[in-house]
């Protein structure tokens, strides 16, 4: 079954680049260009997951998300925003939106996280993670590469827990940071970089095929080695 | 018909209203002096007219003829009057032909109107009277007239009308020059004034360096000027280095795109002059999106997210979050005692000023070097100090720097450099903290004295 994802959004030609980035990743996307269409079709709960611009010339788009979380709909909502305000993105999580993000963005960090809004998140009862070679005890803190014990920081095993229940998922800089670090912060230098490369020189050591990837300007992906 | 405009200052009006009150305090001061003079002078004849009653009164009565023919001989300025009255008021002797109307002799003052007549003629005079009946039945009366007063009156009024009108004049030329005066001063103010609403703000309003009100208020509007003045160089210096800071990535992102469209030959080329354009445009768009949250930050007097924070907390983890990146410079990236620190804010916002201090201080500290993050706890205050052993600021930049796009000499050929420290200025001001440059004598220290108390 193709995943359906609900775009609603009035800037016809921010809507062509999100549906075409979205299409591409291989969704079924359906665009609604005002308001009361979105809400219309938001309501019929045909669709996975939804993005939903905030300033709309009908409604306001968190005056939809609550609609729809009143009428019992709990389709993810990733609510789109040009809007700088300081507590802006508290009321669009408050307003019942699972993610937030600020324009302008790049397309992969879009379709990233609505990818990660889709993913259904890993057991959380789950105490070890496993991808490929890979082994995370969750209770004893204990990182294992095949045989070979991982000797990593606090912070670099929160990034590789991220990273191995997201596994096969492009995630981004930003989702790092805020999944891993809790701050709402767009660090605008390469730091997340630079955590991620000495996580990955503990991980993939030379001669072992590599299972932490970079995607080139958007993020990283951790994928079990072929 | 329209007004010379000096008629409408308000200069002119108060001199209209100074003369009046001027001429009104004449009036009453002739009129209280006029009657206090007239009225000694009643009072004096008044007596004099008793006393004569009562003279004759103790007198035989057969000397009543005597003392009334008497009284008539000395009236040089005829304004003695009387007579002797038999008992039918027949007049026996004196100038008052008739009896008066209504009289009664009670040696009482009554007014009078006296027909007097002698060898001179007959007239009508306004008189005191007082009279008496004496023992031989014959009534006997005096009585003075006020016709000598009537100099007196005219003196009095010929002085109003002669002193009052040139005064007057004089009053109205003085209030026309003083408005004229003042009219000319607020003609030329205007005329300054239109120059610098022309655009020409350097100009400022004449003063004449003596200190009066209009000097005063001059001074005034002048420092006024100079500060939107210095106000408008400042934005206009923002728009400069935002158009500088814009161009320069815009430039390269240009000269990318041409480049891969002209010269690449593979896919992998085109894609890298693409890559290239795309970070020369998050840079430009780095610099929009910080400019718009300074500016929400500063207007944002809500404080929805704040709440207790643990700033100690939030200090480790961005040292935590920047250490990598110091190390790789060859930067040690210390961290000097960070106790618990609980205070009132927004968790995100206090994290993003922390990033951007050490930020700052890690990008101007040369390899080799140090920056070392402290908190420090005082009885009045939390210090958060940042140092690092960069080139430093010099004193006189070190409010500026927190100005936005301001580009200290140390940063002259980083991109972008503008923000962080304002970013920082403004979100303390939004806690309530301050934020400064410490006096240090090597590199920089920046210090954020936070309030714990402050919401």
């Amino acid at each position: 079954m193709t995943t359906r994802v609900l775009v609603i959004e009035d800037d016809p030609e921010t809507a062509g680049e999100i549906v075409a980035e979205l299409s591409s990743h291989g969704f079924q996307v359906d665009w609604a260009a005002t308001g009361n269409d979105g809400l219309a079709r938001a309501v019929s709960g045909d669709y996975q997951v939804m993005t939903i611009d905030r300033l709309l010339p009908e409604v306001d788009g968190l005056s939809i998300v609550e609609n729809i979380r009143s009428n019992g709909i709990k389709t993810p909502v990733l609510v789109l925003s040009a809007l700088a305000e300081v507590d802006d993105r508290v009321r669009g999580l408050k307003a019942g939106g699972d993610d937030y993000l600020t324009k302008p963005f790049a397309l992969v960090e879009l379709s990233a996280r609505v990818d990660a809004l889709l993913r259904r998140p890993a057991d959380p009862r789950l105490t070890v993670l496993r991808v490929g070679p890979l082994t995370l005890d969750l209770i004893d803190r204990k990182a294992v590469r095949g045989a070979r014990r991982l000797d990593i920081l606090p912070r670099e095993f929160q990034l590789l827990e991220y990273l191995m229940r997201h596994s096969g998922e492009v995630v981004t800089r930003t989702m790092l940071f805020e999944e891993v670090w809790h701050y709402r912060f767009d660090p605008r230098t390469n730091l997340v970089d630079v955590h991620i490369g000495r996580l990955r020189r503990k991980v993939d050591s030379q001669g072992e095929s590599p299972v932490i990837h970079s995607v080139r300007g958007t993020g990283f992906i951790l994928r079990a080695p072929t | 018909m329209r007004l010379p405009d000096f008629i409408r200052t308000s200069t002119f009006r108060w001199t209209l209203t100074i003369s009046a009150v001027f001429v009104t305090a004449a009036l009453v001061l002739v009129a209280f002096v006029y009657n206090v003079a007239v009225s000694a002078n009643e009072t004096r004849i008044d007596a004099a007219l008793i006393q004569e009653v009562e003279g004759a009164v103790a007198d035989d009565p057969d000397n009543a003829l005597v003392r009334i023919r008497a009284r008539m001989l000395q009236d040089p300025r005829r304004v003695r009057l009387g007579g002797l009255y038999d008992r039918e008021k027949q007049l026996i002797a004196g100038n008052l032909r008739v009896y008066p109307d209504g009289f009664v002799p009670d040696m009482k003052i009554h007014e009078v109107v006296a027909e007097r007549e002698d060898e001179h003629g007959a007239e009508v005079q306004i008189a005191h009277a007082v009279g008496t009946i004496l023992s031989n039945g014959n009534h006997y009366i005096v009585a003075r007239g006020f016709e000598d007063f009537v100099p007196l009156q005219q003196g009095v009024l010929n002085l109003l009308i002669l002193a009052l009108p040139p005064a007057m004049v004089l009053a109205l030329i003085c209030g026309a020059i003083l408005s004229m005066r003042t009219q000319n001063r607020i003609e030329e103010i205007h005329r300054m004034a239109q120059r610098i609403m022309a655009g020409h703000l350097n100009q400022r309003l004449p003063s004449r360096g003596t200190s009066d009100d209009f000097d005063k208020l001059v001074g005034i509007i002048n420092a006024m000027l100079h500060q939107i003045e210095q106000l408008m160089g400042e934005v206009k210096g923002v728009g400069d280095d935002i158009a500088h800071d814009l161009r320069t990535p815009l430039t390269r992102v240009r000269a990318a795109l041409e480049r891969g469209r002209d010269h690449a030959v593979s896919v992998e080329e085109l894609r890298a002059a693409v890559d290239k354009s795309i970070t020369g445009i998050d840079q430009a768009l780095g610099v929009t999106t910080a400019l718009l949250r300074i500016a929400a930050i500063e207007h944002d007097q809500r404080n929805a997210a704040f709440g207790e924070v643990d700033l100690g907390d939030i200090v480790s983890a961005a040292i935590e979050l920047y250490e990598p990146a110091a190390e790789d410079k060859g930067v040690t990236l210390a961290s000097r005692g960070v106790p618990h620190s609980v205070l009132r804010g927004d968790r995100d916002l206090l994290f993003e000023a922390i990033s951007n201090m050490i930020d700052n201080a890690v990008k101007f500290t040369p390899p080799g070097g140090t920056v070392a993050v402290e908190l420090v706890h005082s009885d009045e205050n939390i210090m958060l100090r940042v140092a690092d052993t960069g080139p430093g600021i010099p004193a006189p930049e070190r409010e500026a720097v927190f100005r936005r796009f301001y580009r200290a000499e140390r940063s002259r050929n980083t991109t972008g450099m503008g923000l962080g420290l304002s970013l920082v200025a403004a979100i303390s001001k939004l806690h309530g903290f301050r934020v400064q440059i410490a006096d240090s004598a090597a590199g920089c220290t920046i210090e954020m004295i936070c309030d714990p108390l402050a919401t």
